[in-house]
């Protein structure tokens, strides 16, 4: 009889252990891990330098993650982003060349892009109640067609410009603009999504639409918000881009949606609503860059590190769906 | 087909227990199942019967306890089962837009072939259909555009068509007409003699009575008893089921209504409601009855603004339509949905939040949370109405049904509602939670909510209601005052008399 209360006792506990050792393969043990693997395979990983170059280059895919952690927890997904990338920067490119003061054209663009955000995506999705992913599939190829039309397919030059040249290039001290714009979107979403009635109803639309709506939540009016945020924040990425670059080439951000999403996915939020944190996707984020730069750093040539990029992901994934079960 | 008659159980089932996130679904039962029988499983909603009938077939594992066929070992009665077991769900589960022919003859796994062959689908289908009386039936047409009933008869058919030595029925008379039903039971009782295994669960006693060989009663997840044929009456079922003396259940109706009447409808129209006038007074219980499908949860709906409605509606005298909730929750009313898993509650979020979502509906968006506020509010609230948590911030899926159930009552009462709508809000709780309940309700009552309640089940309505308004098919069939409700001419008024 004590035999058996002591294998009992011994299973449950060997069991609490499994749990234990799960909850360390989260993204944040794995980030960890990720970085002292990059640090052994090559020390001028872990310098200020590389990782101020590092958050430097993953700036616009962080900012745009931000507001893909809204569209993912509100119960969709956002196709368009990349394309209202291209869009922004080329509307204030255009504005510019037009002679429009910088921070006006600047304003302009972000204005212009956040309503038709809001009324492409967000009226269709929101409003009319159409499927997110045909609905963000078609304006991502409607915005990324009209950059083309726009262009003739020629890249758009933009030197001369110091405050967008400022964003994408300056630095405040050490640190680059890029860096503190995104730090600060990053603070600012966080609190949002936490603390204000808008970013709480976000979670209870997208974890169940009908509960929402008969608690007296406006849903489509959130949901017009989260695509309208969702374009904001991809032409507050464009705008970076713009200045960084000098210039708009009518591809750039294409597939950058889905290095978006992976991020997000990465970070733990979740493709059925109603879960997800901006510190979570903060994670994902830093995952895809350390992983991406220390991949460059070691000199695997760019076609395997898109093979390692993708194998890793997957893996990252997997280890979640085992800890999801377990817990 | 005949069966051996080898002195063996069709099903011996032994202590199964099952047990979702914070919810106990059976808790230790065992039975056992002869061939040739039809075996009767009753207790009210949410005791387990589905689940029971779901363990069997396969479609979910127990946590505990083995169910043995045909006295095989547990691990070949599994394999076997899924060959000879054939299921009728409470859940629609044709396949809308596919053909009549090609959901009856789904269920014939074991004629599965690379080809399809239609002639023979067709005359499966056909062959059950004429057993159950729906042999002028078009074979072609998607099952979607027929009526529920003949879904139902369809998914029946479908059961049959697999051959099956176990035939599981959940429910499945719920929709069909009194001939349909008749029917069914001749099939059914000649499935019997040929030494099939039924496992029987209906909402109407009286069908227990007429077809059952031994019924067995669960009762909050636990087994109850068996009573044999001869015990079988509606009495003897009722008080194993329900297990405590009615009076206690129910609090009393003391303080008799106002005569202020606080809504008024005149030939108002919703979905399949048609043509109801009627009015509801201040602070008083009126409960909708009526059978599954008779509109009373439309005209809830209609009434709060979920769906679309035409007529007139008056509320303290002002005529008003609602277009969204938004606008009725304005007008001081609040609505508990009947799917609390669908429509309820928000599972990733805590129990407080949960609680608060209306509230903060109330709220400019750009505002931040009033975190304090809040904690107070829920926390008095769970006091009041004895919500079991460890704290404020479980994770509301992990409650057990009736603690959910108090949340998203908690969430339509943060509004200091006028008037309370709930649809079945006793549906799949336990008894202790139901009472709290109907405690709850008697208060607002008293200090003059108005409470109008839909529901299904007969005692409930007439343990809660001042007045009850049955329906059927879409029309308010009569209003019952306090003296004269009874089971029985409720049950009258709800068949269309």
């Amino acid at each position: 009889m004590d035999n058996v209360v002591v294998e009992q006792d011994l299973q449950k506990r060997s069991q609490s252990m499994k749990k234990n050792a799960f909850k360390l393969v989260g993204i944040g043990p794995l980030l960890i891990l990720l970085c002292v693997i990059m640090t052994i395979l090559n020390p001028s990983f872990l310098t200020v330098n590389n990782w101020i170059n590092l958050l430097n280059s993953i700036s616009a895919i962080w900012i745009m993650a931000m507001a893909m952690t809204l569209v993912l927890i509100s119960g969709g997904f956002d196709l368009s982003v990349g394309a209202s990338l291209a869009f922004s920067g080329l509307i204030l490119v255009n504005l510019v060349a037009a002679g429009v003061p910088e921070l006006v054209s600047i304003l302009i663009t972000l204005i212009a892009v956040l309503l038709i955000g809001m009324m492409t995506n967000g009226f269709l999705i929101g409003k009319l109640g159409l499927n997110f992913f045909v609905v963000t599939l078609g304006t991502m190829s409607l915005f990324r067609g009209t950059v083309y039309v726009w262009t003739d397919g020629q890249t758009q030059y933009a030197d001369n410009n110091p405050i967008v040249s400022f964003l994408g290039n300056g630095t405040i001290g050490l640190v680059p603009v890029p860096i503190i714009i995104m730090l600060a979107i990053c603070v600012l979403t966080h609190l949002f999504l936490k603390y204000t009635q808008f970013g709480r109803a976000i979670y209870v639309v997208g974890g169940n639409a009908t509960a929402a709506k008969l608690s007296g939540i406006k849903v489509s009016f959130i949901l017009i918000g989260v695509y309208g945020i969702s374009a904001l924040y991809a032409a507050i990425a464009g705008i970076i881009n713009t200045g960084k670059l000098a210039s708009v080439s009518p591809t750039i951000g294409s597939g950058m949606e889905l290095l978006v999403a992976a991020a997000v996915l990465l970070g733990g939020t979740s493709f059925k609503g109603g879960e997800g944190t901006v510190v979570g996707t903060t994670l994902g984020v830093l995952f895809i860059g350390v992983l991406q730069n220390g991949l460059s750093l070691s000199g695997i040539s760019s076609y395997w590190q898109e093979v390692i990029t993708g194998a890793i992901l997957i893996f990252a994934i997997l280890l979640n769906y085992f800890k999801v079960k377990q817990t | 087909m005949i069966l051996k008659q080898n002195g063996r159980f069709a099903l011996e089932i032994k202590n199964i227990s099952k047990h979702y996130p914070g919810v106990v679904a059976l808790n230790g039962i065992s039975m056992n199942i002869k061939w040739g029988s039809i075996h009767g499983i009753a207790g009210e909603n949410g005791s387990g019967k589905s689940t029971l009938l779901r363990i069997i077939s396969g479609m979910e594992k127990s946590n505990q306890g083995e169910v043995v066929y045909d006295g095989q070992s547990p691990k070949e009665s599994q394999r076997l089962l899924q060959r000879d077991v054939a299921m009728v769900t409470q859940e629609p589960s044709l396949v809308n837009s596919l053909s009549v022919a090609e959901n009856i003859a789904m269920g014939n796994r074991r004629e599965y072939k690379l080809f399809v062959n239609w002639k023979k689908y067709k005359e499966v289908a056909s062959k059950y259909l004429e057993l159950l009386g729906l042999s002028d039936i078009d074979l072609d047409i998607p099952v979607e555009t027929l009526s529920p009933d003949k879904q139902q008869l369809i998914l029946i058919s479908r059961a049959l068509a697999s051959n099956p030595r176990v035939l599981l029925l959940d429910e499945a008379t719920s929709s069909l007409s009194e001939d349909q039903t008749i029917k069914l039971f001749t099939v059914l009782d000649e499935l019997k003699a040929k030494g099939l295994a039924i496992l029987f669960i209906s909402h109407r006693l009286k069908e227990y009575i007429r077809l059952c060989d031994t019924v067995t009663v669960l009762r909050d997840s636990n087994y109850i008893c068996n009573l044999k044929k001869q015990e079988l009456s509606e009495d003897s079922i009722v008080s194993s089921m329900v297990g405590r003396e009615l009076k206690d259940y129910y609090p009393p109706k003391e303080k008799v209504p106002s005569e202020e009447q606080a809504i008024v409808f005149r030939d108002f129209h919703c979905r399949q409601v048609r043509n109801v006038s009627f009015s509801i007074k201040k602070g008083e219980v009126f409960v909708l009855a009526g059978l599954d499908g008779c509109g009373r949860s439309e005209l809830l709906k209609g009434l709060f603004g979920a769906l679309p409605s035409k007529g007139e509606l008056k509320v303290n005298g002002e005529s008003i339509t609602f277009k969204n909730p938004r606008q009725a929750i304005d007008k001081g009313f609040s609505y508990i949905p009947g799917e609390r898993k669908a429509e309820g509650i928000i599972a990733e979020m805590s129990i407080m939040e949960n609680a608060m979502i209306s509230y903060r509906s109330q709220k400019a968006f750009w505002k931040w949370i009033g975190r304090k506020v809040e904690k107070d509010m829920f926390l008095q609230m769970k006091e009041n109405m004895k919500i079991k948590a460890p704290t404020v911030h479980t994770l509301i899926k992990t409650l057990s049904g009736g603690n959910q159930q108090k949340v998203v009552l908690a969430r339509a009462l943060a509004l200091n509602p006028k008037f309370l709508l709930l649809e079945e809000p006793t549906r799949g709780i336990d008894v202790g939670a139901k009472a709290e309940i109907y405690r709850l309700l008697r208060e607002l009552a008293q200090q003059g909510v108005t409470v109008i309640v839909s529901t299904s089940e007969l005692p409930e309505a007439i343990g809660i209601a001042d007045r009850i308004g049955v329906m059927f098919r879409g029309h308010l069939q009569k209003v019952l005052d306090q003296e004269e409700m009874t089971e029985e001419r409720v049950m009258y008024y709800a068949t269309g008399n």
